[in-house]
């Protein structure tokens, strides 16, 4: 199946190795590259080119690491590295959305109604979803103040991690990102909702 | 950067309270607290904590992914129209909310998927189309106001306009359950008034589902009209006959749910306005009892349920129906257009009825707003108007159109229980009118036989009286079907039983085909097409095997819908001239079409051929013998044949169903003891053939398929390493090869003249063979080099008669027949002190291993006793082995004497599991010297139960 070209497939494994080894200037073409991806990734999905699969941005975070990154020749810390970059590639993905969709002046965050066979028409708005934009600046806010956490609410949040795997990527125990994330989804909520 | 000591004190705070109950935890940070700001800080998280304990608990809403990667973002201008936001995307394209800058007033604009700029034809249709459907004015269905095109994601992109509808769809409505039944009268009114309109107008809809309809404010409307062509009126009727609707979609691996499509739909046998009152009947049994009319667990049974069963009675599944609205859905959905509403002003005029017997006392309008109001939804629905190319279906003779929907219906076909494919390609037929198959399967015996599928069952019959029969063709009516066995053309009926013999066919057969005029027409090897009658007599040729060129025979005969031309395939000696040609009956007239390596198949005005596992479909146009551009691609990996076998591996009817088979042709190299244990498998799967062990036993030289050319070329298997490598130089086909018995040389034999000739190469120098023999009339197979090193054996193919000769090979000689006999000889192998051969023969009738004297003089003895092919010696001559048609691998003890030889009867090793035919194979075992290891090539096939794939509505595709 997948078979040794000169490709996308190579020069994103050979930025990702370059970056996990300390090569700053590899950050951005690799940013840049996985940005591609993703988005190539969900257009299909979107579109239903992939119909054995639904859209989901842990899919598409999976996907592309299957397809960017020679499994061959990444070590498990690179694996590591590649969700963090994809983490922050799709939640760059919808805030750069979000905040066109905000400077047209028009739109309100509507819900976006996919097909029936993607996504239940009749589901109610995911009442806690937060406004992405707002979100985007709590989390850098957040940063600040704790860096682990505004990087696990990333990778769980616009990666879809799970704790085992956030908990990977970040090389930490499972219990420390479950409670990581328990106090950062609380410190959220109450920036995003007003001071309690 | 590390948190501030502060935080890390906040942290600990935090978390150790939340190991407290609730009412202690105040209390505890307030002891433990450092300072007041880190127990304000703490206060406020705690405090904050049971309201966020379901804040992100899903992770960042796909919904909002796919706005974000929509190819128009906010703000974007498409011509006079401002993009506001994605409102909706799936398989047809992408639908924005964007704004009219020059009328002020919001639209719904759908970008079509299937971005393929390069086809004008396509295009101007559409818009061509798009100008009937701007014609409906109608409250009850949404306005199409214009079709554009612009350059979107670096593609010209066809864009369509429409009428913005606020609501909810009523797909999303009946998610939550039935509507109260004078709310379904309601909305069924609508719908129907929405049809009457469209029909007037000679537009039949195509699509119609619970997703096409909207529940707006102002009543319900009819969205995604597949955009038809106004069709004719038929003289008689008022039923509107749309042409050929085929909605762009994006044809890889989409599958829809048929779930409201008419049989005629499905089967495309003549859809019409009709059609959409049966989908219309099974939204209303929906809309009222809250479960689908048609549902079933696979596309497969969908498709049976929809062909064949009732559904349950409405009144068995809701409450309080009265038999006017029974009766009324039930007529919608009967199977036979004939029996049901005639018009959608009939059916229209009954809802109205029910309507006003019920006395609601309510005026419908009215009651649409107030039902609706009470739920305004958030949602804003999805407005998508599917695009159609018609595919003109316009050949002489159909009258009815397809109306095709959206998206492709397929499903599989398995090998019956006990049964299973053969190899590669298998032979196939779709019936004329598109709902039944019919195959060929190889039972536990190896023997074929032809099964039924029809489609609206789940089950496959086998036709009793068609066994050993080949390439089956259908009568034009479907009653009955052609096949090939025994040296004779056959006829039988579908439901099985005596066959009538047609007429005698010399040799392997090519396929056939059967007009209206009772007309049959067949290939055969080393022949023209030839005709007969299909009550029976004497075949005559139709065309003649050119000289010139020369060609060496013609096959795969097509009749075109007009049941006069025909296309074929002529085969020549160069691979070039290789064609599909046009012939006529009645005239001597031919006509090149172009260069092909297969057969074809015709639907109607499109022209199916299969390349390079894809399988494409094109317009023709018989009277200009002219193909049409852009071809569509109908499905990829279809499992063909190698280039000696060049029927098509796919079958296609007119209606618009095709059925091909998806295989992967990778074979296993296995080696088995005596008693069948399985010892060891080469590490490398490929599409192997023909092994040949080395005489060390080190090596095996194989024939492998290269899976982006389809090319066969040699290689070698180190069995040590587990590697493979070329053997020629040459990149151009060479099949079976054989070693010499010193292991220094290799015969094999290469069509890279054009016939299949003997090739010997030199394994030390390398190199691409030097031709040793030439095969003048026929194609020459390699079986077997002499351990004496003086003879190689081969066969010889010539006009579908296989013999066995044998050339002496030092000092180089004429060579021989073996024997001259008018039966098949195949298989030959020389006894290891060159004194016998054993071969295969059918002169009994059926095949059996033989061994005679070499040099040959008196008789034969046979050796197999329940048919067998493929013999071969053991080292020291006094075992033969052998494989039994069922794959069961043989023995027999041999004793030689002078006075002949005596042999045991034969005695079964083990099953070696190959069912596909040991007899079209030179050989799929070899046998190490000692008789004690077997290296069987066991095809994917063999193993495996890759389904047939049946594409209901193949037109329904677009590919870019």
């Amino acid at each position: 199946m997948s078979t040794e070209r000169a490709g996308p497939a190579t020069d994103v494994t050979r930025l990702l190795l370059a970056w996990s080894d300390g090569e700053e200037a590899a950050a951005e073409p690799l940013m840049d590259a996985v940005y591609q991806e993703l988005r190539r990734l969900a257009r299909a999905y979107v579109l239903r080119e992939r119909p054995d699969h639904s859209l989901s941005p842990t899919g598409l975070v999976h996907e592309a690491y299957l397809r960017l990154v020679d499994q061959k020749r990444a070590r498990w810390q690179n694996r590591a590295h590649f969700f963090a970059v994809a983490a922050h590639v799709m939640r760059r993905l919808l805030v750069d959305h979000a905040r066109a969709r905000g400077a047209s002046k028009r739109g309100s965050g509507l819900t976006v109604s996919l097909d029936e066979a993607d996504v239940d028409v009749a589901a109610p708005l995911h009442t806690q979803q937060p406004d992405v934009i707002a979100l985007d600046r709590a989390l850098e806010k957040l940063a600040r103040i704790d860096a682990r956490q505004s990087r696990l609410v990333e990778l769980r949040f616009f990666g879809g991690l799970t704790v085992d795997e956030a908990a990977a990527v970040l090389d930490v125990a499972a219990i420390t990102v479950k409670r990581d994330w328990a106090l950062a989804r609380t410190w959220l909520y109450r920036e995003l909702n007003g001071s309690a | 950067m590390t948190p501030s000591p502060d935080w890390q004190r906040v942290r600990e705070l935090f978390h150790a309270a939340l190991d407290l109950p609730s009412e202690a935890r105040l209390a505890f940070v307030k002891e433990r607290a450092d300072d007041p700001p880190v127990f304000h800080e703490v206060a406020s998280l705690l405090a904050a904590y049971p309201a966020a304990a379901d804040f992100m608990s899903a992770p960042a809403d796909s919904v909002e992914l796919a706005a974000a990667v929509a190819h128009l973002r906010p703000g974007d201008r498409l011509g006079a129209f401002e993009v506001i936001d994605l409102i909706g995307a799936g398989g047809m394209g992408e639908v924005y909310r964007a704004r009219d800058t020059r009328l002020d007033r919001e639209v719904a604009i759908k970008v079509l998927s299937s971005l393929s700029g390069d086809d004008h034809t396509g295009r101007d249709r559409l818009e061509q189309e798009a100008r009937a459907i701007a014609k409906l004015t109608h409250p009850r269905i949404s306005t199409l106001h214009d079709v554009g095109s612009a350059r979107i994601g670096g593609v010209e992109a066809t864009y369509l306009v429409m009428e913005l509808v606020d609501g909810e769809t009523l797909a999303a409505r009946l998610r939550r359950g039935p509507l109260p039944l004078d709310r379904a009268l309601l909305v069924a009114i609508d719908v129907a008034e929405a049809l009457v309109a469209a029909h007037a107008a000679g537009i039949v809809h195509g699509d119609l589902k619970p997703a096409n309809v909207m529940l707006a404010r102002s009543g319900a409307k009819l969205l995604d009209f597949g955009l038809a062509r106004p069709g004719t009126l038929a003289a008689a009727s008022a039923t509107p006959v749309a042409t050929s609707v085929v909605p762009w979609t994006r044809a890889s691996g989409l599958v829809g749910t048929p779930a409201y499509m008419a049989p005629e739909q499905l089967t495309g046998a003549g859809a019409d306005a009709r059609s959409d009152l049966f989908a219309f009947g099974a939204m209303l049994y929906e809309m009222i009892s809250g479960s689908r009319a048609f549902e079933a667990g696979s596309q497969a049974e969908l498709v049976a349920a929809i062909l064949a069963h009732e559904p349950a009675p409405l009144s068995t599944r809701a409450a309080a129906v009265p038999p006017s609205v029974e009766r009324l859905v039930t007529t919608c959905l009967a199977k036979d257009p004939a029996e049901r509403w005639q018009t959608a002003k009939d059916l229209l005029r009954e809802l109205q009825w029910v309507r006003d017997d019920r006395d609601t006392h309510i005026a419908p309008s009215a009651a649409n707003a107030r039902a609706v109001s009470r739920r305004r939804v958030i949602a804003v629905a999805i407005l998508a108007v599917t695009a159609a190319i018609a595919i003109g279906v316009g050949v002489a003779g159909v009258t009815r159109r397809p109306v095709q929907t959206a998206a492709r219906i397929s499903f599989p076909i398995y090998p019956p229980e006990g049964s299973r494919f053969p190899r590669g390609a298998v032979e196939m037929a779709v019936s004329p009118d598109g709902s039944r198959l019919v195959f060929t399967a190889l039972s536990g015996d190896g023997r074929r036989k032809l099964w039924l599928r029809r489609f609206d069952t789940v089950a496959s019959r086998a036709i009793d009286g068609s066994e050993d029969g080949t390439n089956p063709f259908w009568s034009p009516d479907g009653s009955a079907i052609a096949f090939f066995a025994h040296n004779k053309l056959k006829r039988i009926a579908e439901a099985g039983g005596v066959p009538q013999d047609v007429c005698d066919v010399r040799g392997g057969s090519r396929g056939g085909t059967w007009n209206r005029d009772g007309t049959m027409l067949f290939g055969a090897w080393g022949q023209p097409i030839m005709r007969v009658a299909d009550t029976g007599g004497v075949p005559t040729p139709v065309t003649s095997l050119s000289e010139a060129t020369p060609e060496r025979q013609h096959g795969w005969p097509v009749f075109l819908p007009d049941g006069r031309h025909f296309l074929y395939l002529g085969q020549g000696n160069e691979p070039s001239s290789t064609a599909i040609y046009q012939g006529t009956l009645g005239s001597n007239e031919i006509r090149r079409v172009f260069t092909a390596d297969s057969g074809v198949g015709v639907a109607g005005s499109h022209l199916l051929t299969l390349s390079k596992g894809l399988l494409l479909a094109r317009t023709y146009d018989a009277d200009r013998v002219q193909v049409g551009g852009a071809p569509l691609t109908i499905a990829d990996g279809i499992a063909s044949d190698p280039p000696l076998r060049s029927g098509p591996a796919f079958s296609v009817s007119a209606s618009g169903v095709v059925a091909f088979r998806n295989a992967s042709p990778d074979s296993r190299l296995a080696w088995f003891d005596r008693t069948g244990r399985e010892l060891d498998s080469f590490p490398a799967r490929a599409d192997y053939h023909h092994p040949w062990l080395s005489p060390d036993e080190k090596r095996v030289a194989v024939e492998k398929t290269d899976s982006t050319t389809g090319r066969h070329t040699l290689w070698m298997l180190d069995l040590s390493r587990g590697t493979t490598s070329r053997i020629l130089r040459d990149p151009s086909g060479a099949h079976q090869p054989l070693w010499s018995p010193d292991g220094r040389r290799m015969v094999f034999n290469s069509n890279r003249l054009g016939g299949v000739d003997l090739y010997e190469t030199d394994l030390d120098s390398g190199g691409s063979g030097t031709l040793v023999l030439s095969s003048k009339e026929g194609e020459l197979v390699p079986t077997d080099w002499s351990l004496d090193g003086r003879f190689v054996m081969y066969q010889a193919i010539r006009r579908g008669q296989h013999d066995i000769l044998i050339a002496p090979m030092s000092p180089k000689q004429d060579p021989q027949p073996l024997v001259d006999t008018s039966a098949q000889e195949i298989h030959g192998q020389f006894s290891p002190d060159v004194r016998w051969i054993a071969y295969t023969s059918d002169e009994s009738g059926s095949p059996e291993v033989y061994v005679r004297r070499f040099p040959v003089a008196g008789g034969k003895w046979q050796i197999s006793t329940r048919g067998g092919g493929q013999p071969r010696w053991r080292r020291d001559g006094k075992e033969l082995f052998y494989l039994a048609p069922d794959g069961k691998l043989m023995a027999v003890a041999v004793t030689a004497g002078a006075g002949g030889i005596e042999t045991s009867s034969p005695r079964e090793l083990f099953n070696t599991g190959i069912v596909a035919s040991i007899f079209q194979r030179r050989n799929q075992y070899v046998v190490t010297r000692d008789g004690q290891r077997f290296l069987v090539n066991i095809s994917a096939e063999d193993e495996s139960t890759a389904p047939i794939t049946v594409v209901m509505n193949w037109a329904a595709q677009r590919h870019d």
